[in-house]
């Protein structure tokens, strides 16, 4: 038995001359939430079209529960998918819809009515999906992507177009299913706040390279590596001498405070020690952290 | 797994435009006929004809040149534009169903329509036939009788003839997601086919097939009186074509990409 879900090893892919993946390689073990995060444009939809053989790689392999790529049929027998827009036929129901997705994997009528349950859209499943909002049609193509109890599921971008509780419920929805029946989950998304909340494992791609792979806590670390202690005094000049005399680099922000760098909530309850024990008073010390934007250009500097 | 991919594909056009085309085109053009043969009929049948011909006749005349080729290239347009405008091949292609199956399945559930279509047009036809016999007794349908089997093979005959056309437009709506494309050039071609109707090629030419059908069809029924049961040279063409165009389209799109 394989020990990843998910296994791709140097994966390249162009649209025409333009190196959209380069060398990716990626490992899902199983049992693990893995979230895919990179921003717009970074190749998460390319990557997820090669792992459904949608598109087809120029270099580099890919394997799937075991399977390699190419046997499509036991690959599709086994996952769930949901690729960008859910594909839904905007002139039938969302049960309908259903139905037809049910038929096409071999899957009871019966299964329909519990997922469609399951994804919360039980009032609505018989209108028409023109009149859905994107996050029920999301939900009807999580509901498509649960029917056959897949073994891995496989998101492009799942809470995409929900509201907060939406995208909540979802959240909460995809941990019972890892919890509960064991699925793996490899999601693409394009918010870290999310990715952290739910994931065992983290890969971040930039610009087709996998930029980071790792646990959770293995990402803290990098996110620390690239936050800055936030602090305010009584006299911020004064705290400025006695940061740069013992070795750390602040700078003012125009808005008066100090930003210095700073890699945990260790250092900086350090910081805080330091100008206290100078006799400053400390109105105010907090880790800044970086945002997505800031980490992504850390970890390509690294 | 064995998914009945017809059925999946039936569910799939219920509600949509297609289904309403297809009940709706032949209805309306038969009611055309029986209302021209109402205000008319007396004009249009002489004294030694057989009405049903003469009706029937002018039903196929009217819709086999311009009308049945431009509704076979507008079918095949609209059925592939499901998946299109959905995005539904993704979630048809990640279903554990070989590729094949779909090529195969969206092309008979095409043709299935198509020639359900053309059935439906004789069926509103004969029983338009039936409402003159007792609205209008006097246009002597009821002195003759109704030859089934010989309209039947004609509009077999014309069904085989719109095949290689059918499976032509089948590929270029596979690849061209803008349906104003596939249909645009389906219409030129139809088109073409009239102009290019008396040159000697014209057996080679898919897009002509129906109306040669409907025209030999007829003047050999004139001529020797009796009904052909063989296919002519461009029905046999045009199952060659089909069988052709079919395996080489599976041939390029197997390995179509899904940007």
């Amino acid at each position: 038995m394989a020990e990843n879900a998910i296994h791709v090893g140097h994966l390249e892919y162009a649209y025409g001359r333009k190196n959209v993946i380069k060398d990716l390689n990626l490992k899902v073990k199983k049992g693990n939430i893995y979230s895919f995060l990179g921003p717009n444009g970074a190749g998460k939809s390319t990557t997820i079209k090669l792992l459904l053989g949608l598109l087809i790689p120029n270099k580099g392999n890919i394997h799937i529960l075991g399977f390699d790529a190419n046997d499509r049929m036991s690959i599709n027998r086994r996952i769930g998918v949901l690729v960008e827009s859910p594909g839904l036929y905007e002139h039938l129901s969302g049960y309908q819809n259903m139905e037809i997705q049910a038929q096409l994997r071999g899957v009871q009528k019966q299964r329909v009515d519990e997922v469609i349950e399951q994804v919360g859209m039980k009032d609505a499943a018989n209108a028409k999906v023109k009149t859905y909002s994107t996050g029920m049609k999301q939900r009807i193509g999580l509901g498509i992507a649960m029917l056959q109890k897949p073994e891995l599921l496989i998101l492009d971008e799942p809470t995409n177009g929900l509201d907060p509780q939406g995208i909540r419920e979802i959240r909460n929805l995809l941990i019972d299913l890892n919890k509960e029946l064991g699925i793996t989950i490899f999601l693409s998304t394009h918010l870290l706040s999310e990715a952290e909340k739910v994931s065992h494992q983290i890969g971040i791609i930039q610009r087709g390279n996998l930029v980071f792979e790792g646990s959770r806590s293995e990402l803290q670390k990098v996110r620390f590596s690239a936050a800055k202690a936030k602090v305010n005094t009584n006299d911020n000049q004064k705290a400025r001498e006695i940061l740069e005399n013992n070795n750390y680099i602040p700078e003012e922000h125009p808005e008066g405070f100090l930003l210095v760098e700073c890699e945990d909530q260790k250092q900086l309850s350090g910081i805080s020690r330091l100008l206290l024990d100078n006799d400053l008073d400390v109105y105010h010390s907090s880790l800044y952290e970086a945002d997505l934007e800031e980490m992504f250009l850390n970890l390509i500097k690294e | 797994m064995r998914q009945n991919m017809i059925s999946i594909e039936v569910k799939k056009i219920r509600r949509s435009p297609v289904i309403w085309i297809s009940i709706l085109m032949p209805l309306i053009l038969a009611a055309i006929i029986f209302l021209i043969f109402m205000l008319q009929g007396d004009r249009l049948i002489k004294p030694d004809m057989n009405p049903y011909e003469r009706f029937i006749s002018m039903g196929v005349n009217s819709t086999v040149i311009v009308l049945f080729p431009l509704f076979v290239v507008i079918l095949n347009s609209l059925i592939i534009s499901i998946e299109h405008d959905s995005g539904g091949w993704k979630s048809l292609l990640t279903a554990p169903v070989p590729r094949l199956k779909i090529y195969l399945s969206k092309w008979s559930i095409v043709n299935i329509v198509n020639f359900l279509t053309l059935v439906l047009f004789l069926i509103f036809l004969i029983l338009f036939t039936g409402l003159l016999a007792i609205i209008k007794p006097d246009l002597g349908f009821a002195g003759h009788k109704l030859d089934l089997g010989y309209y039947a093979w004609w509009f077999l005959k014309i069904f085989i003839a719109t095949l290689a056309l059918s499976t032509l437009q089948y590929q270029f709506s596979l690849w061209m997601k803008n349906t104003f494309y596939s249909i645009g050039i389906g219409l030129l071609a139809v088109i073409a086919g009239l102009i290019l109707m008396n040159l000697d090629f014209i057996d080679y030419y898919p897009y002509a097939y129906p109306v040669l059908s409907y025209k030999m069809f007829l003047e050999n029924a004139l001529n020797s009186n009796s009904i052909d049961q063989a296919l002519f040279l461009h029905e046999y063409l045009s199952l060659a074509y089909t069988a052709v165009i079919l395996s080489a389209g599976w041939f390029f799109w197997r390995k179509k990409q899904f940007k």
